[in-house]
């Protein structure tokens, strides 16, 4: 029999026994691994690419969102587990997902699995994508930034961005001492962030006008923005007037 | 705000009350100077209508000067100088309008007319200053009541709403279905430390509905309350959660209004412990004053780990619950560290708000 690999993701560790416990009851399921945080589960889901994954949604620093942003196209069959939250249970329902409620019922599990069963393999990728980007915008404007970087997971502060530059499919974030790539739009990134501090001043690039020394006239038509850092950037036109209704 | 011009009604009443005392005057004039009453009201009417104006602005005279604040012999004194006063700008006003009218008339009458009632005047001027300033008090009175009535009120709602958000927030769902899942792992894997659990868990339930009814808890049962609270998330938490509790022995005796504690307790275990994955040391420290108790909690605390921004509404609702006991004699500060969060919370020993 075809057994599908799990990994199970919370950060307590009688939560992930409970789970396992209850799975242990299930011949098709194969546990693979067990993630007490977000980051290990980042890194376990990118090295065992489990078939499939409860996760939890309360967690420190990255919780169960986060770890999702981070997957991005990488995510597997998601299963969310929670103990009690409103609003991410009507996130769940709207978008037709897969959850559990702690503690877990067998008899529960077993319906989810069914479920698991059908949709299979990774249907559930275009509900996982709408629940992210609606889950992005209800916080705004965001305080951190995360990005997954060869391997590594970095929290950026927004205060700490300087500016943001478009580059393809990505997006180039730039602080004082590094520069992440992050698989997003620039338009995405401009609605998670400060309007107060964040401006489009470019089709390509969204500065920080915390970090902005002047801006001088570069042609005819456009001018360059002088940043603090001696760095330069150009700047539209429609980018200009909408800098100079702020200033 | 001016009470009398504040709506029509009001404007009417104030016409209704002043025109039996013009037609009083004129009377009164009419038969000092043996004038038909038509002319003799040439003279009162106009003159009154200035007395009116002089009447109704002593109000905001009056709005200064409360018996409350102010000695009443100061206030006697210091309205009888402005009755004394406006009463000779009236008179003043009065016999200018007489010469204005010989004049105008080119009669050598009304100035005649006018030192006849000239007494007439000047005592009804000083009687109808102080009886406008009578009933000005009367009004601010009635006025300081009503507002009074109505701020006890809104008073009696917000306690009565904060007292229901403290029901509420005494026993989060989230704290107890993940306790339930914790205590169910235990069942199987060690059931002699699930029955402590359980144990523990009653006594936490047990006191979340016993003292919902109740106004005071002594500082020993509140702090077995978070004791069992504490015991709870320690198994859940397990090495992420160091205690160290120091509760001043003479505290102990001490009255407080039931969960003063737990939301204290409940912010640093949400945002110390359950925001961060190394280990760290949650400290309660309750010291006794001659007039005070210092109530402190600290927990570490990681900036960038924060995912929710909304910390403190649990402390808020707390601080709201205190002033209602105590007035303003609480004192709730919240200090950031780099890395540790401090809350301290003062409590008077002496005026509650019984």
């Amino acid at each position: 029999m075809n057994k599908k690999r799990a990994i199970i993701i919370d950060d307590e560790y009688l939560a992930r026994k409970a789970l396992r416990m209850i799975l242990d009851g299930f011949k098709e399921i194969e546990i693979v691994g067990e993630c007490s945080d977000g980051f290990e589960a980042v890194k376990a889901i990118k090295e065992k690419k489990p078939d499939l994954v409860f996760l939890d949604i309360q967690m420190p620093k990255l919780d169960g969102f986060d770890v999702l942003e981070l997957l991005g196209k990488d995510a597997p069959l998601i299963v969310f587990v929670t103990a009690y939250d409103d609003y991410a249970l009507q996130a769940f329902e709207t978008h037709a997902l897969d959850y559990l409620l702690k503690p877990v019922k067998p008899e529960r599990m077993a319906k989810t699995l069914d479920r698991v069963k059908e949709r299979f393999p990774g249907k559930n990728r275009q509900p996982v994508a709408k629940l992210l980007q609606q889950h992005r915008l209800k916080e705004v404007p965001h305080k951190r930034i995360l990005v997954r970087d060869r391997g590594n997971i970095y929290i950026i502060p927004t205060e700490d961005i300087i500016y943001i530059e478009a580059q393809d499919d990505y997006v180039c974030i730039y602080t004082a001492n590094k520069s992440s790539l992050k698989n997003d739009t620039l338009a995405n990134l401009e609605k998670m962030l400060d309007p107060q501090k964040f401006y489009r001043i470019h089709r390509s690039y969204i500065l920080n006008i915390d970090y902005l020394s002047t801006i001088e006239p570069y042609t005819k038509d456009s001018r360059i923005a002088i940043l603090k850092n001696g760095k330069t950037l150009p700047v539209s036109r429609s980018g200009y007037s909408r800098l100079v209704k702020l200033l | 705000m001016f009470p009398y011009l504040r709506s029509p009604k009001n404007f009417l009443l104030v016409t209704l009350i002043w025109s039996p005392v013009v037609i009083c005057m004129t009377v009164l004039v009419s038969s000092l100077t043996g004038l038909s009453f038509a002319t003799a009201a040439l003279l009162a009417a106009p003159s009154m209508l200035v007395e009116l104006f002089f009447c109704l602005s002593s109000w905001y005279l009056c709005k200064t000067m409360l018996p409350e604040q102010k000695n009443i012999v100061n206030i006697i004194l210091k309205q009888s100088i402005a009755a004394i006063t406006m009463t000779g700008v009236w008179l003043l006003l009065t016999m200018a309008y007489s010469e204005g009218l010989d004049f105008f008339l080119n009669t050598r009458i009304w100035r005649m007319r006018f030192d006849q009632v000239f007494i007439l005047f000047a005592v009804a001027g000083i009687f109808l200053y102080f009886l406008a300033a009578l009933i000005h008090y009367l009004i601010l009175s009635l006025e300081k009541s009503r507002e009074a009535e109505q701020q006890a009120l809104e008073n009696r709602l917000l306690a009565s709403r904060s007292e229901l958000s403290s029901l509420r927030a005494t026993i989060h769902p989230h704290f107890l279905f993940n306790s339930l899942t914790a205590l169910s792992t235990l069942t199987k894997t060690s059931p002699e430390l699930a029955h402590k659990v359980c144990l523990q868990l009653a006594d936490f339930l047990r006191y979340s509905m016993v003292y919902a009814r109740k106004e005071w808890a002594s500082v020993k049962d509140e702090f077995e309350h978070i004791k069992s609270y504490l015991g709870v998330e320690k198994i859940r938490l397990g090495e992420r959660l160091n205690l160290d509790l120091n509760i001043n022995e003479q505290a102990m005796a001490e009255q407080l209004p039931p969960f003063s504690l737990l939301p204290l307790v409940e912010n640093a275990i949400k945002h110390g412990f359950q925001q961060t994955i190394e280990p760290g040391t949650l400290t309660l420290q309750i010291e006794k004053y001659p007039n005070s108790l210092l109530i402190l909690v600290k927990n570490p605390w990681d900036k960038t780990a924060q995912t929710q921004t909304s910390p403190g509404f649990g402390l808020k609702a707390l601080k709201q619950r205190l002033t209602n006991a105590y007035g303003d004699n609480t004192k709730l500060i919240i200090s950031q560290g780099e890395n540790d969060f401090i809350v301290k919370l003062e409590i008077p020993l002496e005026g509650k708000n019984e």
